[in-house]
């Protein structure tokens, strides 16, 4: 596909604001957590004091596969700057082969997020293992990093949508 | 949804647990609770140090009775860690399961930062976003099915022997399916089990081992009135869930259908064959497994009534030089499996010794990377055999080669560090274990997954769902593991099961998948999406215009309540009490944005 | 494996006179019970679909006509519901609208045993209140979806293709199936080559729509990298859910968005705008469109249907040709390509051809 390589040389969706942040602005995150691994990792990260962005808010799912693609973009358009996925790795999830499932509609509402010039950088999915507390911590602080790059969600300040 | 109401809002109690003392000085619950406290919303809030003693339950009870709470939120541990408890908490005061909504404080909260503000900020929100997901729930029965009181066991091994027994002696009516022709499986192929508790034939006790008093005898089990046996016969298809399972099951020239309330999967394992190691002769007559030993041993063990003199297959010469091969495809990385089976060094050392009795002028060797003997006795049994005289010599024989009627053995002896040739006239091969062809598509019909070394996994905390599966994975099925281990498993499977069965009617854990007729139109993804053959398509006609339609239909027991049904439902007709729409995008709202 | 078939046209017979005349044999010879086909409306001033088992009645059918008719893909849901009597339907439907009756059959929506498909070649439709000038022989130009079209002809798994393009005399019908074949005999058509020619013009056609395709994804995507012309576009959105309720894929019973819990209760609307500061009222327009694109864009036929139905000209197509090939090829998938693609959202593959996790 010619025409798809033409568009990947040229940027095609930058929805970056970083420019314009507020002082105090810190990006708030959303996290779907899968009850068997990264919900539980996420536990073990705090239980062994690693820290993160204290504007991550988890959400506990019972499987990555479980995430509507409208709860991804509600929470986009309610404002959140960032949304991350957390899963169990490929091959580990407790109900056989959701978080596959779970990367397909990831993989779509990315697409639909670029077409419409929303930065994909902003939808995050990860495996996560509930002994990966490190791992864990780390994606949050590194998507954290990336989304006060790309600052705050253009969304967010619209007022009627 | 026939059953059910929706709650438009619900009476919560907020209970801020200050048992965490040094999270206590990062966050002052007390004064969170007090802030959030809002009788006139419908949130009383609470924290006090009677929530961590031994009065917890009494002054929740005092609570609840005061508040008129209809939902419990807990601001404090973790859902994966005290998810349970809490809702046992609940049901003592009538709360159901899924009103009770647990918030991390400890491990998702407090501790990610060093600012304080920051932190109680982020409680605040993970504490409204829990409290918008209790009030948009939906009043909902438990869910409570009736239990069919048989059982249905599948392998008439030790193991599944006895299941079959207890539960039969528990008064239950069992149906034992076995796939050969008779029962007893891979122990009583064996003429002795060791460590022997000193009961050999020439001890005291009167039975041979395979009648051992420690396992299930065949003929206690056979004329046992409550255990059909269904011998040549094999499980064909599964279906439904605890408490009321359909069995197909193919008998020579009959098919059965079995109703079950629960079902013990006793299907054993399989020894490795050594056919694909060429470099071990193992096509060689005199090149046998340890089975094929067993047979030679109790072969002449037969004829002569006495210990007569072993005889080697290929041209029954009595053999002088008998060797033992450990780990021939376990611990290999590149044969069989990597893992280890348990019982082979304990029966290497057993064979061995009984050989060095019978012929003690022949020499008898054991070549192993390490002794392991997880028994108790073994130690004694390890030490016995060296004291008889036996060899152990360490490494691992990488060829076996026929010369001249005998055979000749290379190795690298660890202990030496050097390459060594030795001559053998006789071969036992101690094979690794592997799960039995089969197993996979017998844990598909369950709906239950493999392990990654391909047996069914066992019952742990990963699993622990299972308890209301009615599926219970015992003996060697699960993994290798000896004889009295595998009994063992049959017993506490049996008791399990009774006390499960015994209920009459069971009550099905929450998150179970429940489809909206009004929304459904049919279109089956969820059947296609769900792992678990939980949904079907169901044609069904309305009965007041006589119009057909075809609806999703769940089967509660089957359900695993993992949601994927859900996100695949374009026309969210189907969703996961406790993560419905409603209450997930109550929550996201909050979590997205609430507090800008 | 296509096979082709003769259709010649009688003395003073027009192409579309000579489908008709292929649909009455079929009637009367039994080949099928009842036929769904497009006729002009009264006064010749719209495209609806008929269906008839009449012979009598089929000349109004325009098997050709430049506008298509709206819901025929829904039709043929009504038509195969479950527990209706099992008359044989051929039902005479656009390229596209065909490729849509493909993902509803999978999904149980339509049940194809007892249809058979047919499907002229396409040149594209004009915007359907304008189907009077195209009557009264006026060059109007076709919808834009027409414009970027990359499936003229119909292939897999429509029965029949009822071919014009690279055909110079009468009409080539190339069936795709044992049915289609069986239909084809019944109506006393006669076996035939493919003839290069007509290879040649599908190809063409293909390449044509192809680059068409290309050049407006291109376009799409330069346009809306910039998130404030899609929020713009949405501005005159009256949610009045045209686009929806004529979407041939799109088949709920009743749309996510209309649920509680995207239409909240009176309280929770006064919490939502304390927190927010303001709302739009009805809310979820952008949720709406946003959800409408993720979960139909697996299934777009990319008929256009909706931006024609729209009444604030939101320019649909536009939007969605920048996304549909795209998304559908993570999935190597195309929708109405083949009925045994499952949809991509119940099934997987480990190793996809698409990298999303981490970045």
């Amino acid at each position: 596909m010619a025409d798809s390589s033409k568009g990947k040389k040229k940027k095609t969706t930058d929805d970056a604001t970083g420019g314009d942040a507020p002082k105090d602005w810190n990006p708030r995150i959303v996290g779907f957590l899968c009850n068997w691994c990264s919900y539980t990792g996420a536990d073990l990260a705090g239980v062994s004091r690693l820290q993160y962005t204290p504007e991550f808010i988890p959400i506990r799912v019972m499987c990555s596969g479980s995430v509507d693609v409208a709860y991804i973009l509600k929470a986009l358009l309610e404002g959140a700057d960032g949304v991350l996925i957390g899963g169990c790795h490929l091959g580990d999830c407790h109900y056989l082969n959701g978080n596959y499932k779970a990367r397909r509609r990831v993989a779509v509402v990315k697409e639909v997020m670029e077409g419409v010039g929303l930065d994909p950088r902003r939808l995050h999915l990860e495996w996560i293992s509930a002994s990966e507390s490190g791992k864990f911590a780390k994606t949050v602080s590194t998507f954290d990093e990336t989304l006060r790059q790309l600052g705050p969600n253009p969304l967010a300040k619209e007022r009627l949508l | 949804m026939p059953g059910l109401r929706k709650v438009d809002r619900l009476k919560k109690l907020l209970l801020l647990l200050p048992c965490d003392e040094e999270m206590e000085k990062l966050l002052d619950t007390r004064s969170l609770a007090e802030e959030m406290d809002d009788p006139e919303n419908w949130v009383f809030a609470r924290s006090d140090p009677r929530l961590c003693g031994p009065d917890r339950s009494d002054y929740i009870a005092d609570l609840v009775k005061e508040t008129e709470a209809q939902a419990i939120i807990v601001g404090g541990p973790s859902d994966r860690t005290h998810g349970s408890v809490w809702r046992q908490e609940a049901s003592f005061v009538g709360i159901p399961p899924d009103r009770v909504e647990l918030v991390p404080l400890v491990q998702q909260c407090v501790y990610v930062t060093d600012e304080k503000d920051a932190a109680r900020r982020r409680a605040k929100i993970m504490i409204e976003s829990a409290l918008a997901r209790v009030d948009t729930g939906i009043d909902r029965a438990v869910e409570r099915v009736k239990a069919m009181q048989a059982v249905l066991v599948i392998g008439g091994g030790v193991a599944g022997m006895q299941a079959a027994w207890d539960l039969a002696d528990f008064g239950r009516q069992v149906y034992l399916v076995e796939r050969t022709g008779e029962l007893g499986g891979r122990a009583h192929q064996l003429s002795r089990t060791y460590p022997t508790q000193d009961c050999k034939p020439d001890g005291c006790c009167p039975q041979s081992c395979r009648d051992c008093q420690f396992t299930p005898r065949i003929d206690l089990v056979t004329s046992h009135p409550l255990i059909e046996l269904l011998l040549e016969s094999e499980v064909k298809s599964i279906k439904g869930g605890i408490g009321g399972y359909q069995i197909e099951v193919h008998s020579p020239e009959v098919s059965r259908l079995l109703e079950v309330g629960a079902i013990v999967v006793a299907t054993g394992n399989v020894m490795f064959d050594a056919e694909e190691m060429g470099e071990l002769s193992p096509w060689h007559p005199d090149v046998i497994s340890f089975l094929e030993l067993e047979k030679l041993i109790d072969w002449q063990r037969k004829e002569d009534h006495a210990w007569a003199p072993l005889r080697r297959p290929s041209d029954g010469k009595v053999p002088k030089n008998i060797h033992f091969l450990q780990c021939v495809g376990s611990r290999d990385e590149h044969h069989g499996t990597i893992d280890c089976s348990l019982v082979c060094c304990t029966y290497a050392v057993g064979q061995a010794k009984d050989l060095k009795d019978m012929l003690p002028d022949a020499t008898v060797a054991i070549h192993y990377m390490d002794m392991r003997g997880p028994y108790r006795g073994f130690e004694r049994h390890y030490l016995e055999a060296q004291e008889s005289g036996v060899l152990f010599m360490r490494g691992r024989v990488v060829e076996i080669e026929p010369d001249n009627g005998n055979l000749i053995l290379s190795y690298e002896d660890i202990d030496i560090g050097e390459p060594v040739t030795m001559e053998a006239d006789l071969v036992v091969l101690s094979v690794g274990q592997l799960p039995t062809p089969g197993t996979a598509e017998l844990a598909q019909m369950l709906g239950v997954p493999l392990d990654e070394d391909g047996y069914i996994g066992e019952d742990n905390t990963t699993y622990s769902l299972w308890d209301r599966r009615g599926v219970y994975v015992v003996g060697c099925a699960a993994g290798p593991r000896g004889i009295r281990y595998s009994v063992r498993d049959g017993r506490e499977a049996a008791l399990s099961i009774d006390a499960v069965l015994r209920r009459v009617q069971i009550e099905l854990a929450d998150n179970i998948a429940e489809v909206d007729d009004e929304r459904c139109v049919g279109c089956g993804q969820c059947v296609e999406s769900c792992e678990y053959d939980a949904k079907t398509l169901e044609e069904r006609t309305d009965l007041q215009t006589g119009r057909k339609y075809r609806d999703a239909i769940v089967e509660p027991r089957r359900c695993w309540g993992c949601g994927n049904c859900h996100a695949t439902c374009p026309s969210t007709a189907i969703s996961l009490s406790g993560f419905s729409d409603d209450q997930l995008v109550r929550q996201v709202e909050i979590a997205s944005g609430g507090h800008r | 494996m296509a096979i082709a078939f003769k259709w010649d046209l009688a003395k003073g017979e027009d192409r579309d006179e000579a489908v008709r005349r292929l649909l009455r044999e079929a009637l009367e010879k039994g080949a099928v019970d009842a036929v769904l086909v497009p006729a002009e409306g009264p006064a010749r001033t719209g495209i609806v679909n008929m269906f008839t088992t009449d012979p009598g009645s089929l000349d109004a059918c325009v098997p050709f006509a430049k506008a298509m008719a709206q819901f025929g893909p829904q039709d043929l849901v009504r038509l195969t519901e479950p527990g209706g009597s099992p008359i044989r339907i051929a039902a005479l439907l656009k390229p596209c609208e065909c490729r849509a009756v493909a993902e509803l059959a999978k999904i149980n929506q339509i049940d194809l045993e007892h249809v058979i498909l047919l499907s002229p070649d396409c040149e594209g439709t004009v915007e359907l209140k304008e189907y009077s000038m195209v009557a009264d022989g006026q060059a109007v130009p076709v919808r834009n979806a027409c414009k970027i079209c990359r499936f003229h002809v119909a292939r897999e798994p429509v029965d029949m293709a009822i071919g014009t393009f690279g055909v110079k005399d009468g009409l080539m019908l190339v069936t795709n199936s044992d049915e289609g074949q069986a239909f084809a005999e019944a109506i006393g058509a006669k076996a035939t080559e493919l003839t290069d020619a007509r290879k040649k013009a599908v190809e063409e056609s293909i390449e044509k729509g192809e680059e068409a395709y290309g050049d407006q994804e291109a376009r799409s995507r330069e346009k809306y990298s910039d998130l404030g012309t899609f929020l713009a576009e949405l501005s005159p959105c009256i949610k009045g859910m045209n686009c929806q309720n004529v979407c041939p894929v799109c088949y709920c019973k009743e749309c996510l968005l209309y649920t509680d819990a995207f239409n909240p209760t009176a309280g929770s609307l006064a919490d939502k705008a304390k927190r927010r500061g303001t709302l739009r009222m009805p809310v979820e327009t952008v949720q709406f469109h946003l959800t409408r694109m993720a979960h139909v864009m697996t299934a777009c036929v990319m008929c256009g249907q909706c931006q024609s139905a729209c009444p604030s000209d939101i320019p649909l197509v536009e939007m969605y040709a920048g996304i549909n090939r795209r998304i559908q090829d993570l999935f190597d998938y195309e929708a109405g390509r083949s009925m045994e693609d499952e949809p991509p959202f119940t099934c997987f593959s480990e190793h996809e051809n698409f990298e999303v996790v981490g970045d």
